[in-house]
């Protein structure tokens, strides 16, 4: 029988900060930041609403958060803390669902479409979740209820802090139309500097363009963005252990315009990448090189290959093809280099290739120096990248 | 210039020619074709810096001699989209006037002086071939080049001259087709040194180019370059540099399952199977048994496919996955009604052989 799926977004508010508080009740009410050393180039990872009210963001530098924010408290993080807590608020929703897909610590997407009739509503589960998160950890969640994933994650932004928001098929529309494109999941600052461009700034307007139109602008996301422009999302809860990438990074201390060092820094992070995968017992099929400039631009360069693959010579061959590619097209130092991989399939089950004996040798290397790292640690063993 | 050309004979010629032409290029030129009169034909030519081609349309009638270069995708275009039978281009300074009974196009040329030469055959053939011969062995090899490819260089076609024997082997990697193309005449002094792997765009052109039965494909060797010439057309080429892998060595020796099978009706069972095959492996399994083959697929959350076939075999049974597109586009190029198929274990490649075709294909895990 077809019932309409009910999903329900949990959003920890201001999460970090509020833990903080919570073990140390002296910083209520202040205007509190968790997040690195201003000196190490540090990132504000969670700010407290009162931090908020003077503009300081999470994801911002520590220095320009100190600017705005003169009384400014830091906490360093404590991330052992803060999967303790998680932990419990996990325990929470297992009561309502086994269907829970964590984003991150602080927050998850629950599919409840089954357990009503246990439950009366998902309004009535969405309730309880919010009064078991404050009466246990003692922590504050918005809630936001939907019939799908985009518009339960809209919900709960909706009313923050301590929101409660439901949407449904009948006030979706209304919801949407006003807000900025901005909002579509999907549409970041480049995408939606494109539609600026042409005018369309709410989504009301962009509901009501053509498909074909719409792809002269954006291409491929075309479809995705009209769809969710309407509110329809078809992406399912999907529970944790079905990772979609590997991947690794490093913020520097400096800039690093010295192409060598990065050379290195990537071959590090293939080769820890490459050993995750075959840990997995996975193959992959895209490759991601993830580079930041000193003015925070982000962009990404992939390769997909012919045949999956969990080698770690061919991912580095390939990785160092797409940094030369970037290289020689528009160098500029780095402040954060990342290499990733996409496009899963398990080990073993993909076509084989003709002059594979070539690739036995490098599989017979990986295996031995994955467990030489395993036996003595990472920092035994290592190839020369440049 | 001012000339007026058959529209069926131009369109087919800017159809070959702009094949060529780059999509994506830092030169605004090359995205351009050369018109050129000679003394009873106007040339048509192209060139992405890596393949050249001119060719010769003689369904014309040259008022005023010239040379002109123009944007291809608007010439192609306008000249397909045209009602007419003669269509008459004239060239200014830096226009060109398109004319139809009841139409008028001017376009902005560019200079002529700044397009890139592009090779005639500039000398005697060191070899020739039969056009159609060569078309056949073209087609029975070129799908099995990879389509983008940083390992090998295998998105060329390997040619092996060996007497009057000429080999074009192309392999993706996972698959590799073998043709074999019998030349007319071979001066092998003039072949280059080491192995000459020519890219599959030129390859596809040349099969391209129409001609009759006794047409023949003169071949030249310049420096790094090898130029094609048959009938109207006159392809050249850079040979490609790089390390084609050592493929002698895979082709698997001493299989004894060897089964005879009609090309059509697998074609047929692939197709099918493959209706209903994984995505993840996109594998078909071949399981062969006494007097039946069975072609099967499941894909886990959809359903599954079975397809028999009466086969003549009383050797031992096998089982064997295989990527069906890999099976469908060698059936589809293959001339003879029969196959023969050559089996090992399930881990080893498959190999298909009609005449002195060859074709090898690893099996997919499944």
């Amino acid at each position: 029988m077809y019932r309409a799926s009910r999903i329900i977004h949990v959003d920890m508010d201001a999460f970090f900060a509020s833990v903080e508080e919570l073990d140390n009740p002296e910083l209520k009410g202040k205007a509190v930041v968790v997040g690195g050393d201003v000196s190490q180039r540090g990132v504000v990872a969670a700010a407290s609403y009162e931090a908020r009210r003077f503009g300081v963001r999470s994801a911002m530098p520590m220095s320009r958060a100190v600017r705005l924010c003169p009384g400014l408290v830091i906490v360093r993080p404590r991330g052992g803390r803060y999967a303790e807590v998680s932990g419990m608020i996990h325990e929470v929703f297992e009561r309502y669902t086994p269907l829970i897909e964590p984003i991150s610590l602080d927050e998850a997407f629950l599919d409840v479409t089954g357990s009503i009739g246990i439950w009366d509503s998902a309004e009535q589960i969405g309730h309880e979740i919010k009064d078991a998160i404050k009466d246990e950890p003692g922590l504050v969640a918005s809630v936001g209820i939907a019939p799908n994933k985009f518009l339960a994650k809209l919900a709960s932004d909706l009313d923050k802090p301590d929101g409660f928001c439901v949407i449904t098929e009948e006030n979706k529309q209304a919801i949407l139309d006003p807000l900025d494109v901005g909002r579509i999941w999907g549409v970041g600052s480049v995408t939606a500097k494109k539609l600026k461009e042409h005018g369309i700034v709410r989504v009301r307007q962009l509901r009501g363009m053509h498909i074909e139109h719409l792809r002269g602008i954006v291409g491929n996301l075309a479809e995705q963005l009209l769809e969710l422009s309407q509110g329809i999302d078809g992406r399912k809860v999907e529970l944790p252990g079905q990772a979609k990438s590997i991947s690794q990074e490093e913020t520097f201390a400096e800039d690093i315009g010295d192409k060598e060092v990065l050379l290195a820094v990537l071959g590090g992070q293939v080769e820890l990448v490459a050993m995750r995968l075959r840990g997995a017992g996975l193959a992959a099929k895209t490759l991601t090189l993830k580079l930041r400039y000193g003015d925070f631009q982000t962009i990404t360069r992939s390769r997909t290959l012919d045949e999956a693959t969990d080698v770690t010579k061919i991912l580095w061959d390939e990785a160092k093809g797409v940094f030369e590619k970037w290289a020689c097209r528009g160098f500029r130092p780095l402040r954060l280099l990342g290499f990733g991989v996409s496009g899963f399939v398990e080990a073993g089950s993909q076509q084989k290739g003709l002059f594979d004996g070539a690739d036995d040798k490098q599989k017979q290397l990986d295996k031995t120096v994955d467990e030489i790292k395993k036996r003595y640690g990472k920092g035994m063993i290592g190839r020369k990248y440049s | 210039m001012k000339v007026k050309f058959n529209r069926a004979a131009l369109q087919e010629a800017l159809g070959l020619v702009s094949s060529v032409v780059p999509s994506r290029t830092p030169k605004p030129i090359l995205q351009c074709l050369r018109l050129t009169t000679e003394t009873d034909a106007v040339t048509v030519s192209a060139t992405d810096l890596e393949v050249g081609i001119n060719y010769q349309v003689v369904q014309v009638e040259i008022e005023e001699p010239g040379d002109i270069v123009v944007p291809a995708d608007k010439l192609l275009s306008i000249v397909r989209e045209s009602i007419d039978e003669v269509i008459e281009l004239q060239a200014d300074d830096s226009t060109v006037q398109i004319r139809g009974a009841d139409s008028h196009f001017t376009i902005y040329g560019h200079d002529p002086a700044q397009y890139p030469a592009v090779p005639g055959l500039g000398g005697e053939a060191d070899f020739t071939i039969n056009l159609d011969k060569m078309q056949e062995g073209i087609e029975l090899s070129v799908f099995a080049t990879a389509k983008e490819s940083t390992r090998y260089a295998l998105n060329g076609i390997l040619w092996e001259v060996e007497g009057k024997k000429l080999r074009l082997v192309a392999t993706d990697g996972r698959r590799l087709a073998r043709s074999m193309v019998t030349l007319n005449s071979v001066n092998t002094d003039k072949l280059p040194d080491g192995r000459i792997i020519v890219p599959s765009k030129a390859m596809t052109l040349l099969d391209r180019v129409g001609g009759t039965k006794d047409s023949l494909v003169s071949i030249r060797f310049v420096d790094n370059q090898i130029v094609l010439s048959s009938g109207q057309a006159i392809i050249s080429s850079n040979l490609v540099e790089g390390n084609f892998p050592k493929y002698e060595d895979i082709i698997p020796k001493g299989y004894t399952n060897k089964i005879t099978l009609n090309c059509d009706a697998v074609l047929s069972a692939v197709k099918r199977a493959a209706l209903l095959s994984n995505e993840d492996s996109k594998g078909i399994k071949l399981s062969i048994s006494e007097k039946v083959l069975v072609f099967s697929s499941r894909a886990p959350e959809t359903g599954d496919a079975q397809i028999d076939m009466a086969i003549e075999y009383d050797g031992q049974p096998i089982e064997v996955g295989f990527n069906p597109q890999f099976l469908i586009d060698v059936l589809r190029v293959i001339k003879a009604d029969e196959f023969v198929l050559e089996l090992g274990d399930s881990d080893r490649p498959g190999v298909i052989k009609s005449g002195d075709f060859l074709y090898i294909v690893m099996p997919v895990n499944l």
